[in-house]
């Protein structure tokens, strides 16, 4: 996939094998000014990507670029990092929390406290920047955990599962922070489960099957990769293959082999509509316990290329 | 900018400080000595009265009395009132000796009042002249207050090896478990996190033994200079002394620092992480009951090149058991397994880490190790 000048973070062909997994072939771009989100089932590859990227990790192949040039320990500085599993000491108090990050990166302990303070009055924790994080809610610890990445005013920002643990009212949080520091000229890749919140915040996505790229480019052509065709529920997988063969569609089982699944994934040709099916079934008697279309969105489409990958 | 290494000594440093365990642990040492020093000398003099007949017995009594006293740590004011003791002759060879119930000495004092009372009447009734008394010096049977020196020393090595050693060892699991470890590995190099927690742990145990032995020093004020506990102190304090034993203690808490890190940054847990701590323990355990043995002298010297045994070993030997060209070449071996170790810690802590299995296999076979990579899954 050509890469614009104006990539922040591009790698190409990045390989790393190790037992009992790694990717084969990951390609991505991380364009300035975008969210990007990066999308795979667990053990797909993301986070050792996002290691083979921060230099935690020696790549078996391929080529890591920041800021138009060979990944070094330098332009890695310039990269705000937001760890899967959060580590944040209970007892530190969340400004040194923040500064200590700040530090590490650089920043005199004057400068870091400061940016530390004025970060927590940005996200409305001013009043507790003294608090220790044990007495902080699991959505503030995450909050100051993301002003952790900020601190050092980092152009890019990678966030592995920034979304994971957290409640709707955390999540929405969340994706404000992210959504603001796009806002002010960064660029973010994201690792994430969560299709919603991917179709809701980026620009782009990347997604990643058993190790390597299957798709790369914006959220709407993304989308368009969603098949047409329904999630039905049903334990009479025989009516429902007939039912969906006599429209033309094919039924596969979702997470189940076929002989115990309940819960199946028919994808019908474009011109079939949906009322189509649920008659054909009917016809058959094959007792619906659900019934659901298939959303063009996110889901949709990465069901499509994992099947297909599988396949 | 702070290098990496002291920002992560830091934090450790502040971590601990922060806990409320932490202050109470402190206090013990200085509450143990005022609570020694209260127990020592915070008593009044209590009133005692002797009755004798005759100057000579009185004399005699008052002096048993008072060395008896001494020697309980007591403190007695002899005049004419308060508990009794009586001395009545009972006639030629003969002596009634009678304490009221609460006269303060225990019975062995009282035992020693007795003798003594006995051995200068025998004197008086032999007309004997008077024996000179001449001081000398014999070699103690026992170790010796340098020898207890040598041996407490030891004890304070130990106790604050193995405290801080599980403090590392909670410090390296609990980031490892959380993935914390990932923040910092992007900004600092493993070699440097190393030091860093050695350094911040380390401080934490220095703050600790400075307090309680600044308490102990301050005790050994309260205490008579010519006492048992006071020499021990004074030979611990020797300025000599003090460096060399710092310098073991640096080397050897390194040294076990680092293998305490790398055991750290193998397990996955902090089950897994006391499991694999264990052998490690037990080195430990095995080096203190050696250090015990020379003590006797039934030691094998070589032991002494073995670095898990080096730290301990020359602390408790005698200063003149080994050349100066000989305690050199030990702590270079103290140090260059100090090393190694370390290196081996950073190796450990680095994401592409080996695996328990990887590293048995390769100890077994004998062969250099290469380590596969080992990533978390996602």
């Amino acid at each position: 996939m050509p890469h614009s000048a104006a990539d922040l973070l591009e790698v190409t062909g990045l390989a790393k094998r190790f037992s009992g997994g790694g990717i084969g072939d990951v390609s991505l771009s991380v364009p300035a000014r975008s969210i990007t989100g990066f999308i795979g089932a667990n053990g797909a590859g993301k986070s050792t990507t996002l290691r083979c990227v921060l230099g935690l990790i020696r790549p078996d192949a391929g080529d890591i670029r920041l800021f138009g040039a060979p990944a070094d320990a330098a332009r890695r500085n310039r990269i705000g990092f937001l760890p899967e599993e959060r580590g944040l000491f209970p007892h530190e108090r969340a400004r040194d929390a923040i500064a200590f990050h700040g530090r590490l990166k650089g920043l005199d302990r004057r400068d870091a406290l400061t940016r530390a303070d004025r970060l927590l009055d940005r996200v409305g924790l001013g009043s507790r920047r003294r608090d220790r994080l044990e007495s902080l809610s699991k959505g503030n610890v995450q909050r100051v955990q993301v002003l952790c990445a900020l601190v050092h005013e980092p152009e890019l920002l990678l966030l592995d599962e920034p979304l994971s643990g957290l409640d709707p009212v955390g999540q929405a949080e969340m994706l404000s922070l992210i959504a603001e520091f796009r806002g002010r000229g960064g660029a973010v890749l994201f690792s994430t489960h969560s299709m919603a919140a991917a179709e809701n915040i980026c620009d782009r996505v990347v997604m990643l099957s058993a190790g390597r790229t299957v798709f790369e480019g914006a959220l709407a052509d993304a989308a368009a990769l969603a098949p047409h065709g329904a999630i039905v529920v049903t334990s009479d997988a025989e009516g429902l293959a007939a039912a969906a063969a006599a429209v033309g569609g094919k039924a596969s089982p979702l997470g189940s082999t076929s002989a115990e699944a309940m819960r199946w994934r028919v994808v019908l040709p474009r011109q079939v509509p949906h009322p189509a099916l649920v008659r054909a079934l009917a016809d058959r008697s094959v007792p619906l316990l659900n019934f659901q279309p298939i959303r063009a969105g996110l889901e949709g489409a990465f069901w499509q290329l994992e099947r297909s990958e599988a396949a | 900018m702070t290098s990496p290494l002291w920002l992560i000594a830091e934090r450790e440093l502040r971590t601990y400080v922060a806990t409320a365990s932490f202050w109470a642990a402190l206090a013990i040492g200085p509450l143990a000595a005022l609570a020694l020093a209260a127990f020592a000398g915070g008593h009044p003099p209590v009133a005692v009265t002797i009755q004798a007949a005759g100057e000579d017995l009185a004399k005699s009594a008052r002096a048993a009395v008072e060395e008896a006293a001494r020697l309980e740590g007591r403190s007695l004011d002899v005049g004419q009132s308060g508990s009794r003791l009586r001395i009545r002759p009972l006639g030629r060879n003969t002596l009634e000796i009678s304490f009221t119930p609460d006269f303060p000495l225990s019975r062995a004092g009282r035992m020693l009042v007795e003798r003594t009372l006995e051995r200068d009447a025998a004197r008086r009734l032999a007309d004997s002249a008077p024996v000179a008394v001449e001081t000398g010096a014999l070699a103690p049977r026992g170790p010796g207050t340098a020898g207890v020196a040598r041996f407490a020393s030891v004890c304070i090595l130990w106790l604050t090896l193995t405290g801080s050693l599980g403090m590392l060892l909670q410090a390296v699991v609990r980031e490892r478990a959380n993935r914390a470890l990932e923040s910092l590995l992007a900004a600092a190099r493993p070699w440097e996190i190393v030091a860093g927690k050695l350094a911040g742990v380390g401080a934490v145990s220095l703050l600790v033994l400075a307090v309680w032995l600044g308490s102990a020093a301050g005790l050994s004020v309260l205490l008579p200079s010519d006492s048992g506990a006071s020499l021990i102190l004074t030979r611990l304090a020797a300025p000599a002394a003090l460096a060399r034993a710092a310098l073991i203690y640096l080397l050897a808490y390194a040294f076990y620092g680092s293998i305490t890190i790398a055991v750290g940054a193998l397990a996955r847990d902090v089950a897994a992480a006391q499991n694999l701590s264990r052998p490690m323990f037990v080195v430990l355990l095995i080096a203190f009951f050696v250090t015990m043995s020379w003590t006797s002298g039934s030691g094998a010297s070589w032991l002494a090149f073995v670095p898990a045994f080096t730290p301990f070993l020359l602390l408790v030997s005698d200063p003149g058991a080994y050349s100066p060209a000989i305690q050199a070449v030990l702590l270079a071996i103290l140090l260059a397994g100090a090393m190694i170790t370390a290196s081996f810690a950073a190796s450990c802590l680095s994401i592409s880490r080996p695996r328990i299995g990887d590293v048995v296999a390769k100890i077994f076979a004998r062969a250099p190790v290469r380590f596969k990579t080992h990533v978390p899954e996602n």
